[in-house]
Parts: C-alpha cells; structure tokens; sequence
C-alpha cells in the first residue's frame, strides 16, 4: 500500500508546526510516508464561492497524483474537502468525467476506487500503527489531563469514528478530560467578518477544558488552533496539536516538534 | 342475449374525465356483453340503475372505486335479486387516480381481468357462524378499561390483558387533566373501581398474547403470565405483608398510585426468597395464605369472539436526542418524570430538592425533525403547558419558558390555558433549542444548566442559564406494538402506529375483522379521545358479537387423498390450526381455514387445492396478455 501525506496550505506558514510535528512522528513511527509531490491547495473554503467543479477539480488533482494509495491528512478542512470530492466523485460519473477530461492535459486521472482519504486520527489508531505507538511510548511520567477537541469538520458531515483522539492520548500517557464541547465550532473563518460571536464561542470552548481539569487542549486543525490562541482567554489551558502532544510523549525534543522553549 | 353486464362508474370527474369510458365501451363491446355507464353508481338513483340494468343478468362487473368503500353496498344490492356473481373493479384508484401514461389501457386490462375472473368464479361457500359473547382486550389502559367496562355492561364476557402487574396504564401518572386542571386522579379512579367490581370481567395481569388462531366470531387465544407469587383469587389487599418485608424498599408491594388489582407482587430479583435465603415472612403473616413462592409461567386458551387491541403508547426516548442531555446531565428531565414526580403525591419531590428560579420547558423534544419522529404528536403542547402552570402553583416566583415551534392546544378551553399561563408570568418563546449544556456560557453561571436557543419572531439569539430543563417528547407506539402486529396481522403505519380500516368512517375497525382498536395505538391520544374511541371499538365490538349469527365467505382448501403421502407438512405449517390428521387421511375444518394457502404451497406431492387461485389464474393471464 503507498502512503502519502497531504500537508495543505497551513503547513507553510501558519501551521509550520504542526508540518514538523508530524514529520517529527512519522519517522519516530518508522513509518514510510512520503509527502505528496506538487499537491496544490485542497480548496478550503474560499472556492465556496465558484461554482461546485472548481473545488473538486483542485481536490481532485490532489487524489489524481495519489494514483493508489492513500492519503493521509491532518488539516480538518482539508480532510473535509479531499473526502467530500472522494464522496462526490464516486457517485456522480459525469463529474468525474468532466473532471479527468481537464486532468488530462496534464496527464493526471483519478478513479475513486483507487484512492482513499484518512485523517491521521484514523490512520494513527489502526490496529499496527497504534501498537508502533504504544511501544514506542518513553516512560511513565503523570498523566497530564488532556481535553480532545475535533471541531465541525471532524464531526460532521464525514464525522470520525467516536473517540479517536481519547483513544491516541489514553494509550501515549495522557490523562483524558472529558469535554462536552468537543464537536462544537471555534467559529471557524468568522475574524475575517470581524464577529464578536467568535470571542465567546472560544472562550466557552476553553472554559470547558479548564473546568474539566484540563492542561491542554489537543487539537488537530491549525484554524481551531488559531482561533482558540487568538480569541480565547489568557488563562486556561493551553492549545497544542494532538501529533505534538503525542511527539512529547514519543520523548521527541519539543524543537523538533514546532514547540518553543518555555511554551510547556 | 346479453347475459353479462359490465358497469362503468364515472365518479363525478374522478374516472369520467381520466379514463375514456366510450373507448372503453368500444372496446369492451362483445356478444354476451353489455356495458352501461351511470356519473355515481353508489348514489340512490345509481343504485336504481345498477339494480333494473342487472335483472336477468348472469353476472355482473362494476368498475368504480375501491372495494373498501362500496363492495359491501354493490353486493347487497345484487344478492337481494338473487345474483351471486359480482365483482368490483377499482379502476378509479388503480387506473384513474394512479397510471402514468394511459389510464384507459391499464382499466380495460383490469376490466378484461376481472370479467374472466368473474365468468370463472363460483362463489366461495359460506358458513354461518354464531360468534361467541366474549371479548378479548389487550392492554389495561385506559382505552382498555373503558372497552372492557362498555363491553360488560352490554353483557359480554370480557378478558383483560395487562402486561404490568396493575392495570391504568399510563393514566395512573396523569396528576391534572388537560384543559381544566381536574385532579386525573379523581376522574379516572372511579373506573378503575368500576372495573374491579364489574361482572364478567376477567383480568389477567402480567400476561400476553403468544397466538390468535380461528376466525372472526370465533377466536381462539393463547396467552401467557408471568408470576406473581401472590394469589389473586386468595388475597384481600390488608397489605400486611408489606411492612414485614426486611428488604428496603420492599420486595413485595404495589408500587403505583392506585393498584387494582390491589395484590401485591413480588419482585423475585429483589426477595431474599429467591436469593437462596428461607424468609417467609410475608407467608407467615398473610391471613389468607395468598403468598405463592412457587408460582410459575402459565399458559391459558381463551375462546372468544373479538378483540380489542388496546395496547397505548409511550413517549419517545429523549436519550436519543444527544445534544439535550436527559440522561447525562442530572436536572434534564422529561415531562413525564415532572407528571410522575407531581402525582406521587409528595409535595416536594427528589428533583425539587431547592426550588428552581428558572425552568425550560423544550417543545417538540425529537418531534418534526427527520432524524427523530418525522410527525407532531399533537397533544404534548397541552400536556407541557398544564405541567408548567401546576409548577408555577408550586413555585410561584420561578421564571418559566416554553420554547415551542407550534402551539396547538385543542378545545375551546385550550387558549384559554394559554392566556393564564401568559398571565401568570409564564413566558412563550418561538424556536427550537438548539443545545442544553452543562457547560455556562459565562462563568459566573457555573453550576447551572445553559439553554442555547433562537426567538425566530424576535430573531434573536437566547442564552438561558437555567435550573431545570423540562423536555417534551412525541410519542411512539407502545412496546412490543411490532410483535402484536404481526402475531393479528394488523397495518402498522409509518410511525409504527396501527392503522384503522378507514380514518374517518371505521376509525376502530381494522383490516381484520373481529379485530378493532381503542386508544393510542393507532396515534398519540388524550384522555378525552382515547376514552371516546375505546367506547367506540366497544360499540363495534358489542355489535358484531351480538348477533344472532354472521356469515363468513371462504375458500376451502381441498385435500386428495390418492396424491397425499402422509407427510403432514401441510398440519406442521398451517397457522390457523384448520388441519388435522384423520382416520382417512387429512380432515379439513372449513370454520378455521382462512384460505392462506401456506398449505398448498407447502405439500411436497400437490395434493391440495384452494379454489380461490383458479380465478386469479385466469385474472393474472387477462392481466399479462
């Protein structure tokens, strides 16, 4: 099976971090996954706004360089976009068709049946994948209370299996804090529209981890990061990326995993 | 001479201006064959024509609506002149109402069907029957109660099934009744009394129907207790056992507001007895030596002539319904637990340990949202706005919400609730709770339970950091409300619900008959209604088993000995129990056979028969061409 692993846009600026952190956890895994080569933005949510081909055209390279395998990917909405066009586009054929008609002039065709989209959380908690994981998890220091949060674009609509992130940091030492709010939305895009909603959306969010006992609150998508360091509160617990969370466990050096010194 | 008559039915515009009756008539045009034309067969005057048109004719072909409505009428009509042969053919909703491309090809195929269905048909023997004066109820409820009393008091014998060791059904919670406030108590009790004293009423408790075998008039009924370990026909309710029992709270007892019958029960997980320990106590103290620790299952056949599926339902399960809470946060209830907290009687019961300042009463709980129940169960705004005005009564400086899509209180008298409750301070919001969370929205409400919802008449968004979240939930059917369909062979609808013959004129009838319904099976009901259509499926009870005699039409299945093997499949599979093995061979019992057919189908060597099929053989070939 060829894997590859789709960084998204994020990865080059704003969510350079979580880029390292999970290059950083691949190879500590000994896991052979390739980025992929020439990917180009999965859409996000700018192309909303074109007509419905043009977001999956732009997904739809990016599964068409896959050829087979799978695609592994840690950005909320680009898993949401690379699933909906995988969705999409196993169902209506004359898309597909128009589609591959573009693709080919670059040389590139996708089939649905040969490519398939996972998030992380997903590939992590494969049978294999999560006993690497656990055996190479580095001492037994305190179970430091951790509060999961997927945000929308885990939840719904391609929701992930329930509880995959408590499983990952149950099983690398983590103590789980249960968080009522773990689906609900950071406001996503809403500080481009200058909204006061996304204040109180963010600080309820964290509030919910603080009162939960929590240290941290692990996250997977670098907008729910953003949003929560910019909008939440001073106090509270601290927003990490669940690979480098794991990373810390995995006894990583935090440089490696995009953290700076004195940010734990 | 033309000794068949066909007659086409124009039904106002209904088949006239679909179907093109005069090609029809063209085409159908034969020898023997005459074809009349009336615009509404079933009005008097066509009636008229049907009769003087079909004099001397060898039979007769209608073609207008379904046979639901008028077949019985048409049949009538034909049968006092002496013919036999007649059927209907329901080209009104089967071409008219419902054909894609060609109405008038698909009617003339069913008619040509139906005339070689009806030249090839003799007409089914008939038997009459005397049905049997005694009637079966399933549930004792309150439809079930009102069915049984009604019943009885026309002079049936009546069996009543109840699943739960008492009988009230839901009723028994009820603490006021919409819209007057009465005490439900006060009202409903009174029955429950009656029927413990009435004659003819036997009540079987803890019990259910395991198999209904035989015909309309003369049922044959299967059912099956559990124990109760206290004998009815010995205790007289002193109710001394009770206090002696030294599990706490005890394991004998009758723990509803008003028990009849009034015998205890034992809880046999709970009886130091049936943990292996020698307690008797209860046994020592009872003076009638009604305790029977080695009570066990019994099965029981009734014979009877009717029954009247009274099995109620229940609300919906707001477990289900994640992001409300009930179940995981502890001051998220349901109206039914505030009902029960409310007619147990005490005055400040386990969830009001400190009175609430601010209660939410959330409408339409899973109702009218596809992933819930698809439908609006229509009594629960009253039931929900009853409940707030008592808990206003028992706490008036509390802040109460209703958040509601749709007010619909019924009766005069319902607005009327309405307006009191607006006086009394009690607030209405239009919208849909969006989330009930134990997590505040800002900290200074910890503690406290948050209600995130939208006023959509003032569009405004509702932040409600609150003490008791009351949820209001639909209704669904009953428990166990599948099985029974399938065991009588009753329609449920959609929403599992048991579908009446006709909603408007047969609302107690089924697609049985002998079978009807009574209360809430067939849709949520209030109290008012579900009496009303108990007293309803009792009337129809009453009606048909009171007569002298009723006619059954059926099919026999004949048997030919020189084919048979002696295998007995046919008695193995036979549902009906209308076969039995016989000194001949095979004897067949025409008052049982209800022409299934499984028998036939199953006899490895064909050695049986139904006449029926002949005629849909001929039918179907009409069909196909």
């Amino acid at each position: 099976m060829r894997l590859f692993y789709y960084p998204g846009c994020a990865s080059q600026h704003l969510a350079r971090d979580l880029h390292q952190a999970v290059e950083a956890l691949f190879s500590a895994l000994e896991l052979e996954i390739a980025p992929l080569e020439d990917w180009n933005c999965c859409g996000a949510r700018e192309v909303a706004a074109e007509s419905p081909l043009v977001g999956l055209l732009l997904a739809a390279r990016n599964l068409a360089l896959v050829q087979e395998g799978r695609l592994i990917v840690t950005c909320s909405l680009c898993y949401h976009n690379l699933k909906l066009a995988e969705k999409e586009l196993s169902r209506d054929r004359e898309s597909l068709r128009q589609l591959n008609d573009l693709l080919a002039e670059e040389g590139l065709s996708y089939s649905p049946d040969s490519v398939r989209v996972s998030h992380l959380l997903e590939f992590l908690c494969e049978k294999d994948n999560l006993s690497r994981l656990v055996s190479e998890v580095k001492g037994s220091g305190p179970r430091t209370p951790v509060a999961p949060f997927y945000g929308c674009f885990l939840s719904r609509p391609f929701g992930l299996e329930a509880g995959l992130m408590e499983k990952l940091l149950d099983l690398s030492g983590f103590g789980v804090a249960a968080n009522p709010l773990k689906h609900h939305c950071c406001g996503g895009h809403l500080p481009r529209t200058d909204s006061p909603v996304i204040k109180e959306l963010c600080g309820r969010l964290i509030y919910s981890a603080g009162r939960a006992g929590a240290r941290f609150l692990g996250v997977c998508c670098p907008v729910c990061r953003l949003n929560l360091e910019l909008y939440g509160p001073e106090e509270g617990p601290r927003v990490l990326y669940v690979p480098q969370l794991l990373g810390l466990k995995l006894g990583l050096p935090p440089a490696a995993l995009g953290l700076e010194d004195g940010e734990l | 001479m033309k000794d068949w008559r066909v007659f086409l039915c124009e039904c106002g515009g209904n088949i006239g201006e679909v179907v093109d009756l005069s090609r029809l008539a063209r085409e159908l045009k034969g020898k023997e064959l005459e074809i009349l034309r009336h615009p509404f067969l079933c009005s008097p005057e066509g009636q008229d024509f049907l009769v003087r048109k079909s004099r001397r004719a060898k039979g007769v072909l209608v073609a207008a609506c379904a046979p639901d409505l008028h077949e019985e009428t048409f049949r009538r009509l034909l049968r006092a002149q002496g013919l036999e042969r007649f059927r209907l053919v329901p080209i009104r909703e089967e071409a008219a109402w419902t054909a894609l491309s060609d109405p008038t090809a698909k009617a003339l195929r069913l008619i040509r069907a139906g005339l070689a269905a009806l030249k090839e048909t003799r007409s089914p023997p008939a038997i009459t029957l005397r049905p049997r004066p005694a009637l079966l109820v399933i549930g004792g409820g309150a439809a079930g109660i009102t069915a049984a009393l009604k019943a009885s008091e026309a002079g049936l014998t009546v069996y009543l099934l109840e699943r739960e060791p008492f009988l009230g059904g839901k009723a028994l919670y009820l603490d006021r009744l919409y819209p007057r406030l009465e005490c439900a108590s006060c009202v409903f009790s009174p029955r429950l009394s009656a029927l413990a004293r009435a004659e003819r009423v036997e009540i079987f408790t803890r019990a259910r129907l395991v198999r209904l075998s035989g015909l309309p008039g003369d049922f044959e009924a299967e059912i099956e207790s559990q124990p109760r370990y206290v004998r009815l026909d010995r205790c007289h309710g002193c109710g001394r056992c009770l206090s002696v029992c030294p599990v706490e709270p005890p394991a004998i007892g009758w723990p509803v507001p008003h028990p009849v019958p009034k015998v205890p029960v034992i809880n046999p997980f709970r009886c130091l007895r049936f943990k292996g320990q020698s307690c008797r106590k209860c046994e020592k103290v009872c003076p009638r030596g009604a305790i029977d620790f080695e009570d066990t299952w019994g099965r029981r056949t009734l014979r009877v002539g009717g029954v009247i599926v009274a099995t109620g339902f229940r609300p919906y399960a707001a477990e289900k319904i994640f992001h409300y809470g009930y179940g995981r946060l502890p001051r998220v209830i349901t109206l039914f637990d505030l009902e029960k907290a409310f007619s147990s009687g005490e005055k400040k019961p386990e969830i009001f340990k400190s009175p609430p300042e601010r209660v939410t009463f959330v409408h339409c709980a899973g109702s009218r949202d596809r992933r819930h129940l698809p439908y609006c169960s229509e009594i629960c705004c009253g039931l929900a706005v009853k409940a707030s005005l008592r808990l206003k009564e028992l706490y008036p400086r509390a802040e109460i919400y209703h958040f509601y899509q749709d007010l619909r209180l019924k009766d005069p008298e319902g607005e009327g609730l309405y307006h009191r409750a607006r006086a009394m301070g009690i607030r209405f919001l239009r919208g849909r709770v969006a989330e009930v969370s134990e997590v505040p929205w800002s900290p200074e409400d910890e503690g406290r339970l948050l209600v995130l919802a939208e006023d959509t008449l003032l569009r405004r968004k509702m932040r409600l950091a609150v003490d008791l979240v009351v949820l209001v939930p639909g209704f669904v059917p009953e428990l166990g409300a599948g099985e029974l369909a399938s065991l009588l062979g009753l329609c449920p609808g959609e929403a599992g619900f048991f579908e009446p013959r006709e909603n408007k004129v047969d609302p107690a009838g089924t697609v049985r008959r002998g079978i009807w319904l009574a209360g809430a099976c067939s849709g949520p009901r209030d109290l008012s209604e579900t009496v009303a259509s108990a007293e309803a499926a009792a009337l129809e009870a009453v009606t048909f088993l009171s007569r002298p005699e009723i006619l059954v039409e059926q099919s026999r299945v004949e048997w030919q000995e020189t084919r048979c093997g002696r295998c007995y499949l046919c008695v193995e599979v036979c549902p009906f129990k209308a076969l039995v093995p016989a000194e001949e061979g095979l004897r067949v019992l025409p008052e049982l056979c209800s022409a299934c057919g499984l028998c036939v189908s199953a006899c490895p060597s064909g050695a049986l028969f139904l006449e029926a099929p002949e005629a849909v053989f001929f039918q179907l070939r009409a069909v196909l061409g």
